[in-house]
């Protein structure tokens, strides 16, 4: 029971679920779930999708099981209101996700990512790989047998989806077929509030300050607990003072877009560098701004 | 700091001096000095076999053998590919003193000024021109046109020709020569008054260059446009014109392009058959109509020349003629006398004739240019072959880049020489004067921008030259100006004739790109411009910088780095980084050169692992090792300054950027494909499933018609409109770039690409999401309307009330109940309240619709399917829930006209809501009113008997009364048979004690007798309402009505009957008989009435 193995729990589906139950008044016999979510099945089996919706919530704690009433119970006192507040909220859990925990894997598959992008200086390598290597490779390095054995080739489209729907990626079309690409921007916009909290509009925030919440708030960036992790089995070590490929494009895109402001004093020494994207006048920088232009 | 020169090493008069481009204009010497020999071309004709070499001496030497007596060569070559240089050169180099050389000039390009030449070059001779085209004098230019044209049409005119032309039959067919009299032709058609201005010269030989004085499609769709509006002549005009009607239509959707070319002509002759021959019948009558206009009888040519040859004989003449197109209007006749074979003649009366003709291959494949001409050519020399599109004729000298370069050397070191080094030179035979010889920088200088045999190619260099030659295009598409006269005044002379521009630090600028290079070809790839513009922020340095790497390097993305030529010189776009300071322009590049990858230098490699990636090295520094092998080999290639860049895009993507660009600038072409492609973009790419737009929502708002880019269509409100942007001019071409180009694009330029593509995606997602917002109607205080939950309340208030449903079953039962197929009713709404009915009626022709809106509003599928597979019920369970409570539907919109055509079965369930929402709640408690109302009305007819009992009593009084006196009150009697067959079928009339008749019983006794309590909540009242014995209770209310009414009807009738006595006059024992069934009846009715039987 986890995302992993869940495939059919799609994000989707899971918070129709959670919506469902809060419908019903928090609490919905686990009998009568399949009767409003499956409407092509007319015997009393539980299909698949209904099975794995229900096992997915349940890994993420959005529901639990009653077993004394036989019922499925809200795991979740406020639930989100849309689903992009959802992905907030899964965010926000799978990044407390002890790493024990199955679900653990889904942002630890992304920290490698981010470690190997960074490795490689860009994604371009991604392009070259099937999802037969690339899955691969992330079972053999990301864990020990029991937990590598969560990602596979067949569970890496169904990852993928949960890591788009949180904004941390996209699907490329690439000749050839699909890519995954990388890509925070959105993620680090709706944490926007968060990352500024007590920081007024033009107001300057060291790049250590923010660096430190960034990796607090998404661990599998820059100096987060999972990217660090991440860069020892890979076996690379990144260069002091200088930002990961995907954590560049973000704080790039945003600058771009005017949500923030990458600013830089002079030619400081301590001024951290972006990883290098020859298109774009801003290399490095030494603080960060929030600009009066909201993220979300 | 280098040693390069900041200046020009040249003067702007030597430049203009030097480049005039028609040969010999500018000087003898300069001729000499810049003459490039002619190779390489091709040679046919009858006597090819003579032309021992393909070059300019082979041909002098076959030429102007002793022996030969008669040539008629042709020069075949594009406009500006040195045919006038190759017969000047002749002129030149004809060294046989007995032959009297004539060279004919283009000059003006006219007919009139051709004549001129002649007669001036032929001194002693001037008699023989007296009165020779001198009737154009008289004429003005409109009155040279207007004769023209008349006699254009009465050429046109059956039986006006001696000799007509064949198409004569077809001509009279139509009545052309009817068609094209009106005034309004003349005076309004730019045809014949363009031809006669370049037959007189008044157009002018810099606008004419060699354009056939010809007409051309255009010239019909112009002409069809001034007769529409006209009369026809006849009926078979009226159907020739409606044809050329729809041709012209077509000829105007022509661009340039496709009208040029000779590929394309036999393809328009058959498109534009009507045009095409229309233009053949004015064409192949031009030459008469001009010679009649300048008084040129069609013997006067040849009887001319015919006399000059006599004169000269036994001299040779040579004539050399620079262009035929010069002679359009007696070129057939010119022709004529230059095939004119001494030898062949019986009379040896005329002196031998060498002549050699210029011609373009348009005017040597028209189909006016005779196939007997043809034929009679003996030498006839090709300067190009076809290009690759088949279209123009590639010089031939000039095919290869060095060749290029050669040309472009000798011209530079003439220019630098300048024109009084040069007179001094006079020709020879001393090498042409070159002034690197003697330069300080020459080292430098030549080391930068290259050389060509001592000549320095500064301020091009080797790349530069071939680049801006190969990019030169005809903005006309009507022929090439990849040509020697092309290379002087378009890539040459817009550098050479502004030597300021470099010392002013502001070359290359805008003005070296001549109009010849059109603006896609100048432009250079998004990625590179980017590069630029992070490294510069000076616009006009940007562009500069630009034009710098598209011709002088290589403006490729993946040619955007730093990289080590093999001379240890630093490239940027592989431009010399001492090109950049010599142009006081800003170094692109590091100070290093970049690895491969555009990064820093890897560690060495290590081994490979047993997954067949490249480890880490084992300090820990970045490197891009961990990859494939066959990707590692993919490294393993030169140095990028010595590779070639091979475009990774196809012809079809590399237009699509241009598109894309002209839509950016505000100049859009080919829309339709730019919108399929936003649209796919939008439709096929945004992860929709994070985006809370339900599928019936998206395939409504967003199709494929509606999704538009800023300015390539009208937009209306329904419109998605992607703006002219930066994000999305990049997002297109990166995903284009992404899909079709793939991992072969560079590195750099592919990891540019994903970031605009995600972030493109990233804007559209928030920008799908409010023009959602806008378009979808809010409720009253602007909060999201869920149309789930109005769809579900709408369809479960009708499956309520058509009892297919109960408010107090299961919520998930009505749930699947209101989603699947519609059942058939079982509450029998007709027989309700009337409200009740209505309600149910108000959906029936809609609820199909609400329902495929609700199952696609709901549905979760997994993966690309519209199946309904799994239902997002959350809305939908609470709906049922608010509506089982209150009976009331959730709040909907203010139902409005302004609901687009796209959503606007919207309005169908706004509508539906409202009027549901307003009966509803009333339902229950009118139907429940209703029932009681009937109640006491059949208490009170049942007269305290059983059904089955009251039933039977009346029905015993009807059918006796009725027995008796057959006449009375026959419709009454008769509705109550009816009436009283249907509670037959209903079982009223069984003596079982659990049929209908008991439940009406207990119903009736139940709702007046034993005050049964009924449910005060709405949905537990609907339930019992919808499990009422109703439509037992609605019959036997009819049949009791009837009852009541036939024995009203009876005993009216037997009142009157006694009061009035019998009508007939019958017999005593008749009378008798009725007042004995008279009493019998009335005792009868009595006894019912009272309740006593």
């Amino acid at each position: 029971m986890s995302l992993m193995t869940d495939t059919q729990g799609t994000p989707e589906r899971v918070f129709a679920l959670a919506q469902l139950i809060a419908a019903r008044g928090g609490q919905i016999p686990r009998d009568e779930v399949r009767h409003w979510l499956d409407l092509t099945s007319a015997d009393d089996k539980e299909s698949t999708a209904v099975r794995q919706t229900v096992g997915a919530a349940s890994s993420l704690g959005l529901v639990g099981v009653d077993t004394a009433s036989k019922s499925l119970v809200l795991g979740v006192n406020n639930l989100p209101r849309d689903r992009a507040t959802f992905s907030d909220w899964v965010h926000e859990q799978l990044v407390s996700l002890p790493q024990a925990h199955p679900d653990a894997v889904v942002l630890r598959a992304f920290a490698w990512f981010v470690a190997n992008v960074g490795k490689h200086r860009g994604t371009t390598w991604l392009s070259d790989l099937s999802n037969q290597q690339i899955a691969d490779a992330i079972r053999s390095d990301i864990a020990s047998d029991e937990e590598g054995s969560t990602f596979n080739v067949t569970r890496y489209p169904r990852w993928r989806d949960w890591i788009t729907f949180l904004g941390l990626a996209y699907d490329v079309p690439l000749k050839g077929g699909n890519v995954f690409y990388p890509y925070v921007t959105e993620r680090l916009r709706r944490l926007y509030d968060e990352l500024f909290e007590g920081i007024d509009a033009g107001q300057e925030m060291e790049v250590e300050a923010f660096l430190t919440r960034l990796s607090d708030r998404m661990p599998y960036l820059d100096n987060g607990p999972l990217f660090v992790d991440m860069t020892e089995r890979v076996e690379w070590s990144p260069s002091p003072g200088r930002l990961s490929p995907v954590t560049s494009t973000a704080l790039r895109d945003l600058h771009d877009s005017g949500v923030l402001e990458l600013r830089m004093h002079g030619d400081a020494r301590d001024a951290y560098s972006l990883s290098p994207d020859p298109t774009h006048r801003i290399a490095a920088f030494r603080a960060v701004v929030p600009t009066a232009r909201r993220a979300k | 700091m280098t040693d390069l020169p900041r200046t020009a090493c040249w003067r702007a008069d030597d430049a203009r001096h030097v480049l005039a481009t028609e040969a010999l204009e500018g000087s003898e010497a300069a001729f000499l000095a810049t003459h490039f020999p002619i190779t390489d071309f091709e040679i046919e004709g009858t006597r090819s076999a003579e032309v021992e070499t393909c070059d300019e001496e082979g041909l002098y030497d076959a030429l102007s053998s002793s022996d030969v007596r008669h040539a008629f060569c042709v020069v075949e070559g594009e406009p500006g590919s040195g045919k006038s240089h190759l017969i000047r050169w002749l002129r030149g180099r004809w060294s046989i003193e007995d032959d009297e050389v004539l060279l004919i000039q283009r000059l003006d390009g006219s007919l009139e000024g051709t004549l001129r030449q002649l007669q001036l070059k032929l001194p002693g001779l001037e008699a023989r021109f007296e009165g020779f085209a001198a009737r154009a004098q008289d004429l003005t230019a409109t009155g040279q046109a207007n004769e023209f044209f008349s006699n254009l049409v009465l050429a046109l005119r059956h039986g006006h020709l001696t000799n007509p032309p064949p198409d004569q039959d077809w001509c009279e067919k139509f009545s052309l020569d009817q068609v094209l009299h009106p005034a309004e032709v003349m005076e309004r058609w730019s045809a014949p008054r363009r031809i006669v201005e370049l037959l007189s010269g008044r157009k002018g030989d810099e606008d004419r260059d060699q354009d056939l004085a010809r007409f051309v499609l255009d010239d019909i769709a112009e002409l069809e446009e001034i007769l529409r509006p006209l009369p026809a002549p006849s009926p078979r005009a009226v159907r020739f014109l409606r044809e050329l009607q729809k041709e012209a239509q077509g000829i105007r959707s022509l661009t340039d392009e496709e009208k040029s070319g000779s590929d394309n002509q036999e393809a328009l002759r058959i498109r534009f058959e009507n045009s095409a021959q229309l233009v053949d019948a004015l064409n192949a009558r031009r030459n008469g109509a001009v010679q009649n206009v300048l008084g040129i009888s069609t013997e006067g040519l040849k009887e001319m020349f015919d006399t000059l040859r006599r004169e000269l004989a036994p001299r040779r003449l040579v004539l050399l003629l620079e262009d035929i197109t010069a002679w359009e209007g007696v070129d057939n006749q010119l022709i004529d006398v230059l095939v004119t074979n001494v030898e062949t003649r019986e009379d040896n009366d005329l002196c031998p004739m060498v002549s050699v003709v210029g011609l373009t291959p348009v005017y040597f494949q028209d189909r006016h240019f005779q196939a007997n001409y043809r034929q009679r050519i003996t030498h006839h020399v090709r300067l190009g072959h076809a290009d690759s599109s088949g279209s123009f004729q590639e010089v031939s000298s000039l095919r290869t880049g060095d060749a290029q370069v050669r040309f472009a050397a000798s011209y530079l070191r003439a220019i630098r020489a300048g024109r009084e080094r040069l007179e001094s030179w006079g020709g020879g035979p001393d090498p042409v004067p070159n002034t690197c010889d003697g330069c300080r920088y020459r080292t430098e200088c030549h080391a930068a921008f290259g050389e060509e045999r001592g000549v320095g190619l500064f301020p091009f260099n080797r790349q530069a030259i071939p680049e801006l030659y190969k990019s030169l295009v005809d903005p006309t598409h009507r022929s090439t100006f990849q040509t020697p006269r092309g290379m002087l005044q378009g890539v040459l002379g817009p550098t050479l004739n502004d030597p300021y521009s470099i010392a002013a630090g502001e070359y290359p600028k805008a003005t070296i790109v001549s109009s010849w290079i059109p603006e896609e070809t100048q432009r250079i790839p998004t990625f590179t411009a980017e590069t630029i513009a992070a490294k510069c922020h000076d616009e006009d340095v940007q562009e500069r910088l630009a034009r710098l790497l598209r011709f002088w390097g290589s403006c490729e993305a993946g040619a955007a780095t730093t990289t080590l030529d093999d001379t240890g010189e630093l490239r940027f776009g592989n431009v010399r980084r001492r090109i950049y300071d010599a142009f006081g322009l800003p170094w692109l590049g590091e100070d290093h050169p970049a690895h491969d990858d555009g990064g820093p230098t890897p560690p060495p490699r290590s081994e490979t692992d047993a997954r067949g990636w490249k480890a880490g090295d084992e300090h820990g520094q970045p490197s891009d090792d961990r990859v494939p092998d066959d990707r590692t080999d993919r490294n393993k290639r030169p140095n990028r300054a010595d590779r070639p860049f091979r475009p990774v895009r196809t012809a079809e993507l590399r237009r699509f950027q241009e598109l894309l660009s002209r839509w950016r600038s505000g100049a859009p072409r080919q829309t339709e494909q730019l919108n399929r492609v936003a649209a796919e973009l939008v439709l096929e790419r945004l992860p929709w499933n994070r985006l809370d737009i339900p599928q019936w929502v998206r395939t409504r708002l967003f199709t494929r018609d509606l999704i538009i880019l800023e300015g390539t269509r009208q937009a209306r409100s329904t419109h998605f409109v992607l703006p002219n942007e930066d994000w999305v001019s990049r997002g297109i071409e990166a995903f284009l770039d992404l899909r079709d180009a793939g991992s072969a694009l560079d590195r750099n330029e592919l990891e540019r690409h994903l970031r605009a593509y995600a972030a493109a995606l990233l804007e559209l997602e928030a920008r799908v999401k409010e023009h959602a917002k806008l378009l979808l109607p809010a409720l009253e205080d602007g909060m999201q309307w869920p149309l789930a939950a109005t769809a579900t309340q709408v369809l479960l208030a009708r499956a309520w009330l058509r009892g297919v449903a109960s408010p107090l079953d299961p919520p998930w039962q009505q749930w699947r109940n209101i989603l699947a197929a519609e059942e058939e009713a079982t509450s029998a709404p007709q027989e309700r309240v009337d409200s009740w009915n209505e309600t149910v009626e108000r959906t029936r022709g809609s609820h199909g619709k609400h329902r495929t809106m609700l199952q696609s509003l709901v549905n979760l599928p997994q993966g690309d399917t519209d199946a309904l597979a799994f239902a997002d019920a959350s809305i939908g369970a609470q709906a049922i829930e608010e509506l089982s409570q209150s009976f009331r539907l959730s709040r909907v919109p203010t139902l409005t006209e302004n609901l687009v055509t796209q959503i606007a079965e919207l309005g169908y369930l706004i509508r539906d809501a409202n009027e549901t929402d307003q009966r509803l709640g009333k339902v229950p408690a009118r139907e429940r009113d209703r029932l009681k109302r009937l109640a006491l009305i059949i208490d009170k007819s049942l007269r305290g008997l059983s059904v089955h009992d009251h039933v039977q009593r009346v029905d015993r009084v009807i059918e006796d009364v009725s027995n008796r006196l057959p006449n009375a009150a026959p419709r009454a009697v008769d509705e109550w048979k009816l009436r009283k067959a249907e509670l037959g079928n209903l079982g009223f009339l069984d003596p079982d004690e659990d049929g209908p008749g008991r439940d009406v019983e207990d119903l009736v006794d139940g709702l007046l007798v034993s005050e049964m309590t009924l449910p005060e909540a709405q949905a537990e009242l609907l339930d019992w309402l919808l499990r009422a014995p109703v439509r037992s209770l609605n019959v036997l209310h009819l049949a009791l009505n009837s009852a009541e009414y036939a024995i009203g009807e009876l005993h009216h009738f037997v009142a009157t009957f006694l009061s009035e006595g019998p009508a007939s006059q019958g017999s005593f024992r008749e009378i008798q008989n009725a007042g004995e069934r008279i009493t019998t009846a009335a005792s009868l009715m009595l006894a019912i009435l009272r309740g006593s039987r």
